[in-house]
């Protein structure tokens, strides 16, 4: 067996199957899609060849495309500088000795096994004006001027999905955090205190330095799903209302199915995997630094 | 350079694999194939059906058809949002099922004919004689001299249905003009009522409330403007663009409404939330069945220079009904041409014992109905002019463009004037 791994083309036959099925199911669609982004199609009648034209109309013409941008960038940021810290801080938490932690963490961790479509449609019950949770309540604590529209005004909708999806996600991240926080030996700690470094102190020097590699992995992740970002915002808001939550996938798919717009659709998926690809590959290099050992 | 079916799947399965992991409705059932397959197990010949219409008597319709053709029916009903997805992905890659639903529109019927996929059925509607059966203009031919439809639907209209037992608690009555819905949205208002629900998400009864209000200013705006011979920008449409801010500035409809799906609005009406409703007059059964006698009806209040019964606003037109296509690639094609046409004709069987003008002859009775709905029967058969919602006579993107439109006047991004300039743009560039 030892002999058969080590003969180059019996590791080559033992790729193919995997390898065919990788290039079939997405290698030839990214690059067919990179092909139809080139046309006027609207996925039924024979395309036309316009060259660079969707990528002039989406850079130049389309004012929504920005808006979409700048949401997704705003999931992006909410992303990595609020739901990571959170999940950060939960982790540390259900992290110590204390009573009831397995249950902490499990509460924690429910929203994730919640599908997207579930947990939108239970958020859009607690966030409706007139018949919601969130307003009734605040109504009962007193707080009734600051009840709002929520998805129904352009300046909450965008805020309101963006809890939801850190709230869904926030155990997620807690999870894979608390992984690498227990695999942290515990004599470093113990060293550290004896040094005096306890509390944050010990958290600055020990947790954070050696959880560099799973802290990169969570935010790789975190920039992958917000630019990917669709159900929430499709089952919540439909990108509305005026577009104030609209993010590149919903509008991929709006171009490409309502609009017909197959060729245009395909430059914004386009977009989005150049857009995936180059914002990891930069996350990468400036996160990637020695492995520090203690 | 490739293979059209081969390249929509392709690109549809990069598109589709990226945002709709968990938002697929029902399951995936293509008769083309998969209904063939299934049948030839028990040597009985099979019809898939798809369906986006809720109404239950679309399935007791059709299984009473499958039994008097001889076929086994495979049914399947899907959320209408998500079957004009998944139909026109279906039709783009031909893998349509046996026999499908279309919804009513040059948006949505255009595509399923320049797709190449259907079967024209003047064959079977001459060997059958059951062609004969349908009234004059129903059976729509296109240019190449062909049928490749039969109705599934009537011509609904949009009216406006009111909760009694709200109007009641108001001391009110259902409005007959402007100035009576007016003082009925103050007066709800100052009572803590909901006056009107309107699920704004979709933006679909949004655009419909324009489309009536532009109606009621003068019936025949929109066809003279269309084409060419008068403007977006001309007195009918600034004067309904300008009622569309004054219902939104008079708290017409419910707070946050441009966030309210169609359906969560609907439960408002439906659970003595809100006053009134604007819909289709395909609702009628749903809505009699959840709120039994407290269910009122008018056709729309006259709120422009119009009369009530001058003009309504239909959910389709002549040239593009709702219908039912047979897909030509099905292995069973002589029998799901049949099929559709006799569950067209039995379809239009339901209608009639409703009291509701069908589309073909029929010897059954109108039964009784519920006052509401017998009122309707009456004012839509008195209707000089249905006009056609405007989305169904533009093109997909065209028409999405337009729903954008409207909800930035509702949502009050657009003055009366501005909306009508960037209509005039909009439609002109369609026309």
């Amino acid at each position: 067996m030892e002999k058969a791994l080590s003969n180059k083309k019996i590791i080559a036959l033992f790729l193919l199957p995997g390898l065919t099925v990788f290039l079939i199911f997405y290698f030839v669609p990214i690059v067919m899609t990179a092909y139809y982004s080139l046309q006027d199609w609207d996925g039924i009648n024979p395309m036309a060849f316009i060259g660079l034209d969707n990528y002039t109309k989406m850079f130049t013409m389309d004012k929504s495309f920005w808006q979409a941008v700048w949401n997704s960038l705003a999931f992006l940021l909410v992303g990595v500088f609020i739901q990571l810290p959170v999940s950060f801080a939960l982790a540390l938490l259900v992290s110590r000795k204390m009573k009831g932690r397995k249950w902490f963490r499990n509460i924690y961790f429910f929203p994730v096994v919640m599908s997207t479509t579930m947990v939108s449609l239970l958020w859009v019950k607690i966030y409706d004006p007139n018949i919601g949770m969130l307003n009734t309540l605040m109504d009962t604590l007193g707080l009734g001027a600051w009840t709002g529209a929520w998805l129904g005004d352009t300046k909450t909708a965008l805020l309101s999905v963006l809890i939801v999806t850190t709230w869904h996600y926030v155990g997620y991240n807690m999870l894979i955090l608390f992984a690498g926080i227990q695999g942290i030996p515990e004599q470093y700690y113990e060293a550290a205190k004896l040094d005096g470094a306890t509390g944050w102190k010990a958290v600055r020097h020990i947790t954070f330095p050696l959880l560099s590699d799973v802290l990169r992995i969570c935010i790789v992740l975190n920039v992958i799903y917000a630019l990917k970002t669709f159900e929430s915002v499709y089952v919540m808001t439909n990108g509305g209302p005026l577009n104030s939550t609209t993010v590149i996938a919903l509008k991929m798919f709006q171009e490409a199915f309502l609009k017909q717009n197959f060729g245009y659709g395909s430059a914004l998926a386009v977009f989005m995997v150049l857009e995936c690809l180059i914002i990891s590959w930069v996350l990468n290099k400036i996160l990637t630094q020695e492995k520090i050992e203690y | 350079m490739f293979g059209k079916k081969f390249g929509v799947v392709a690109a549809s399965a990069a598109l589709v694999s990226v945002v709709l992991t968990s938002c697929g409705g029902a399951e995936a059932n293509n008769g083309g194939t998969q209904g063939q397959e299934a049948a030839a197990a028990d040597g009985k010949k099979s019809v898939t059906l798809w369906i986006f219409d809720a109404d239950p008597m679309y399935q007791s319709a059709a299984e009473a058809t499958a039994a008097e053709v001889g076929v086994e029916l495979k049914y399947e009903y899907i959320q209408d949002e998500t079957y004009k997805t998944k139909l026109s992905v279906a039709l783009a890659a031909n893998e349509l099922p046996d026999v499908f639903q279309q919804h009513a529109g040059k948006s949505y019927r255009t595509p399923v004919l320049q797709s190449k996929t259907v079967a024209p059925l003047n064959d079977t509607l001459d060997s059958t004689g059951l062609g004969a059966q349908f009234l004059d203009n129903q059976l729509v031919t296109e240019e190449d001299g062909n049928i490749y439809s039969v109705p599934s639907n009537i011509s609904t209209t949009l009216v406006l249905y009111y909760n009694k037992k709200l109007i009641s608690e108001l001391g009110a009555a259902a409005p007959a003009t402007w100035e009576d819905l007016q003082a009925l949205i103050k007066t709800a208002n100052d009572k803590g009522m909901i006056p009107i629900a309107l699920g704004g998400k979709e933006r679909w009864q949004a655009d419909l409330l324009y489309d009536m209000l532009v109606a009621r200013e003068d019936v025949n705006a929109f066809d003279k403007a269309i084409n060419g011979q008068a403007k977006f920008t001309d007195p009918p449409f600034v004067e309904a663009a300008n009622k569309v801010v004054t219902l939104v500035n008079s708290n017409a409809f419910q707070k946050g409404f441009l966030g309210s799906a169609y359906l969560d609005a609907q439960e408002l009406f439906k659970n003595d939330k809100a006053v009134m409703w604007i819909d289709g007059s395909f609702n009628f059964s749903s809505l009699s069945t959840a709120m039994g006698d407290n269910l009122g009806y008018i056709a729309f209040p006259k709120t422009g220079a119009e009369d009530v019964l001058s003009a309504t606003i239909g959910f389709q037109n002549a040239q593009a009904p709702y219908s039912l296509f047979v897909n030509n690639s099905s292995a069973n094609v002589d029998k799901a041409k049949e099929f559709a046409i006799r569950l067209s004709l039995k379809l239009n069987d339901e209608f009639v014992r409703k009291g509701l003008p069908g589309y073909a002859k029929s010897e059954v009775k109108s039964e009784s109905q519920n006052k509401e709905l017998s009122a309707y029967a009456a004012d839509i058969n008195k209707t000089s002019k249905t006009q056609a919602m405007w989305f169904g006579l533009l093109s997909a993107d065209v028409g999405q463009e337009y729903r954008d439109l409207t909800q930035a006047l509702y949502g009050g991004q657009l003055t009366a004037d501005e909306f009508t300039a960037q209509l005039e743009t909009l439609l002109r560039t369609a026309e």
